[in-house]
């Protein structure tokens, strides 16, 4: 019986949302046969469900309901305010009555006489009074709810599945995928046994399988948007504006976790919206706006993540009053105040400290909250950016993953002891020569890192951690923290590996650095570094790190920006694959080493009848069988070989080479599809080989002298 | 009279005992990571049979110096809040039966052991504490602190209807 209670709560629950949505555009329609309907069927069903299980006051108060809709459903005339009113309260007397029975399994004591009693009234025609315990009733706002109809509940063709067993699956899903880089792993490069087509299907079909159950995961966004114009409406009441709400994107779906994680952000973000963005009707009339004004929300998705977007038409953020309360905060300096861009400045409303003082309402910002809000979605690996123009209105957008469990994780280890970055944090890998690099600078106690023409904070993990190694200092990594960046020195960098994100225990949890730990391929566990936490640690302020920008890129979009160049991927040696750009490449050869000659001066050989230098890219021996592979750089009508092991492929992407690599014949480090790649310098090969070449035309010129 | 099984541990020169259906098993701590920046007693995490338990240094909620061997000693295991946590301790000894009536109201302990001491056995001469496993891993209890601070509480007025799923 209490299962059957606990079902009935939920599905009635379901059927209450979808009423609520009805009836606020039935306010705008009251005419509305099929709104009409919609209501009386799901109100129907309530009351059948409800005297099945002998829950009387329910059942009582769905009839009265049913019985006055059903009125205005026969005649088909339009609702009146009153009788739409009493509909109303009997939905929100269900709710509680849901609410307690959810709770205690019962229904609560009391009864529903006054309510009864005022919906009879109604449904004869007497006059009545509304008892006032009841809820007021809305007025009416047809503008409430515009946009087009949709529908949020689940498609006929599903079953209810027990949220547990669903987690269960999830985890289960995880460890069969560790398991499995796990196998991949000890079966390392043997390509040829007898296991490796057996393990190529267990792990595609793990993939799929993983695929499949993130899939089941997935919720659409409408399930909070159907909570907003509910909210709107009662705020704007409540504060005496007009505000309508624009809802789209009700279908994009997103892990169930996360939207758990965003609901209350968005919620947070729509009543500041209200409360702060949306001026009241006089002033809206007297800026030359409509009275009422319109907040819009909407998701959608892009690649791997899902861009919600919050909208308001409102009076805006003032940037020199956000700026000047930050510097009266304390927060900035005058100087750094002045010098700080405009996106700075609005990032500087979800600085602790800032959105907290009782003043902000004031001040035309709009920061109530807005700091818990970015903590919010930082720590599920989301950013927040925002966008205002004064008098026009606001815009926050929040870029969120689709999926939390698996993500591409960068290791890294530092002190002595290994951790791991989500990638999606990593903004580039650079080496650097130990603590005396000169690109860093220090400046009034702070480290800094110069990196291309900004300056980046700089901060060790190791002494950030209070870990009792020292840093060596001999690669920092840049990472992103919403507006904030922060270059974290470490160790060393280990690779990229694809991890099941599990959260730390309570105990940890008072830990904002970690954002959970993860057990790699090898069994070894490993804590994941949560950026938001570490560049607070570092001291990192919001805004002072973006308003050294020299240049104003977001850094996160170099690479939809970058144009493709064409690379090659090289196998040189006991490396990793490396690439190269093709610049000065003019062939690609294969040649049977019986060419290659052995000159004092290094290998040679006759190409298009003239003598050409090979040059071995450092770590490669020139093959003693078979064919050479060869990367054929043109100087003039000259060239100059470039011997390798292998030309494995090419490719044309966006490039960003990263010069980590101080090394001869390195240009740096590229990310390439999230893995770190060395990149080539084949110039530096191609100045060998002109050397020589110049050095055989002296000594022929000097041979010709003699 | 109802009688419980209780598991004997030995932690620096005292014998503790804890329900052994509050414990879900014992193991011996192998390698772990240490998490930097937590409390003392966290001695680390690690990889039990895939999942990732907290270990906490019992002697060390209690104030003692750690064994001389710091990799000996056993580890039991228990869940608490969904988490899993194991608490470091230098020796499990057995299982023993004590009647509910044995047990005597907890003697005045210094602060460090007033969170862990629950009461009071003698099982043969020996005086065993009577405690629980996840008594250790909020010792001090400090008020419950979330790293990210919670919404502020919105207007109920208003919101409660609204925020009702």
């Amino acid at each position: 019986m209490q299962e059957l209670i606990a079902d009935f709560v939920v599905e009635a629950g379901e059927n209450l949302e979808q009423i609520d949505l009805d009836l606020l555009r039935l306010e705008g329609r009251p005419a509305d046969a099929t709104l009409l309907n919609g209501i009386f069927r799901l109100l129907h069903t309530l009351k059948g469900a409800s005297g099945f299980l002998g829950l009387n006051r329910l059942q009582a108060v769905a009839h009265a309901g049913e019985a006055l809709l059903d009125l205005y459903r026969r005649s088909g005339d339009p609702m009146p305010t009153e009788a739409f009113d009493g509909i109303v309260a009997a939905i929100d007397r269900v709710r509680r009555l849901l609410k307690a029975l959810g709770e205690t399994g019962a229904e609560p004591d009391g009864d529903d006489a006054d309510l009864l009693h005022h919906l009879a009234a109604l449904e004869t025609g007497t006059p009545s009074v509304l008892p006032p315990e009841v809820r007021a009733p809305p007025s009416a706002d047809p503008s409430a709810v515009t946009g087009p109809d949709e529908t949020w509940g689940a498609p006929a063709n599903s079953v209810r599945v027990d949220l547990n067993l669903l987690e269960a699956m999830m985890r289960l899903t995880s460890e069969l995928v560790l398991s499995r880089n796990q196998l991949l792993r000890l079966h390392g490069e043997t390509r040829d046994d007898p296991y490796a087509l057996s393990l190529q299907r267990l792990s595609t079909i793990t993939s799929a399988l993983q695929d499949t159950v993130m899939q089941t995961r997935m919720r659409p966004m409408g399930l909070v948007w159907k909570t907003l114009p509910r909210l709107v409406r009662e705020l704007s009441r409540t504060l005496g504006k007009e505000v309508a709400v624009e809802l789209s994107g009700a279908g994009t779906e997103i892990d169930r976790q996360l939207l758990e994680a965003v609901r209350d952000p968005i919620l947070h973000m729509i009543r500041n919206a209200v409360d702060h963005g949306i001026e009241t009707p006089d002033d809206r009339l007297r800026a030359g706006k409509p009275r009422g004004g319109v907040i819009r929300a909407g998701a959608m998705q892009e690649g791997n993540w899902i861009k919600v977007r919050i909208e308001d038409d409102g009076r805006g953020l003032d940037p020199e009053r956000i700026r000047a309360r930050a510097v009266a905060q304390g927060l900035l300096t005058a100087d750094e105040a002045a010098g700080l861009s405009e996106p700075a400045t609005f990032a500087l409303i979800m600085a602790p400290g800032f959105s907290t003082a009782e003043t902000v309402t004031n001040i035309s910002g709009r920061g109530v909250g807005m700091d818990v809000v970015r903590a919010h979605i930082e720590r599920i690996g989301g950013q927040v950016e925002i966008t205002s123009r004064a008098g026009q209105g606001t815009s926050f957008v929040l870029r969120i993953p689709l999926t939390v469990a698996i993500m591409p994780a960068l290791r890294i280890r530092a002190g002595g002891q290994a951790f791991a970055l989500a990638l999606s944090s990593v903004a580039e890998l650079i080496r650097l020569e130990g603590p005396q690099d000169p690109r860093i600078e220090r400046v009034a106690g702070r480290a800094l890192l110069q990196v291309r023409d900004e300056l980046l904070d700089l901060a060790g993990l190791s002494e950030l951690l209070g870990l009792e190694a020292p840093d060596t200092g001999r690669f920092a990594v840049v990472i992103l923290a919403g507006e904030r960046r922060l270059a974290l020195t470490v160790d060393e960098i280990v690779d990229t590996e694809e991890i099941v994100i599990k959260p730390v225990s309570g105990k940890l949890r008072e830990l904002p650095e970690y954002g959970g730990a993860t057990i790699l391929g090898d069994g070894s566990v490993t804590l994941i570094l949560e950026p938001g936490a570490l560049a607070t640690l570092a001291g990192v302020a919001d805004g002072a790190a973006a308003h050294r920008r020299r240049t104003q890129q977001p850094s996160t979009d170099a690479e939809t920006q970058t144009p493709p160049v064409a690379l090659l991927y090289l196998e040189v040696g006991q490396d990793a694959p490396v690439i190269a750009t093709m610049t000065h490449v003019r062939r690609l050869e294969r040649v049977p080493v019986s060419e290659i000659r052995h000159g004092p001066s290094g290998p040679l050989m006759t190409y298009f009848g003239r003598v050409t230098p090979i040059v071995p890219v450092d770590g490669v021996r020139l093959q003693t069988e078979g064919d050479q592979s060869l990367v054929m750089l043109a100087v003039g009508d000259d060239h100059i070989a470039v011997a390798v092991d292998r030309i494995a492929d090419m490719d044309e992407l966006p490039l960003e080479i990263v010069p980590t690599d101080q090394a001869p014949g390195r240009r740096g480090t590229a990310l390439i599809r999230g893995v770190p790649h060395a990149v080539l310098d084949l110039d530096h090969y191609r100045q060998q080989g002109l050397a020589r070449l110049m050095g055989a035309a002296a000594i022929g010129a000097a041979g010709c002298a003699a | 009279m109802r009688t419980a099984d209780w598991l004997r541990v030995r932690i620096g020169s005292s014998v503790f005992a804890f329900r052994t259906d509050a414990v879900q098993d014992v193991f011996t701590p192998g390698a772990m990571t240490p998490v930097p920046r937590a409390s003392a007693e966290v001695a680390g995490i690690l990889n039990l049979r895939g999942r990732i338990v907290t270990v906490i240094r019992a002697g060390r909620v209690l104030g003692l110096p750690d064994p001389v061997g710091t990799t000996d000693g056993q580890a039991v295991g228990f869940a608490m809040d969904g988490d899993l946590y194991g608490l470091w301790v230098d020796r499990v000894e057995d299982v023993v039966p004590i009647a509910d009536d044995a047990i005597l109201a907890p003697p005045a302990v210094p602060d460090r052991w007033a969170g862990v001491v629950d009461g009071l056995a003698r099982i043969g001469g020996e005086l065993v504490i009577v405690s629980r496993p996840a008594a250790f891993v909020f010792p001090s209890r400090p008020p419950s602190q979330s790293p990210v601070p919670a919404f502020a509480p919105l207007d109920p007025e208003t919101l409660l209807e609204a925020f009702a799923r």
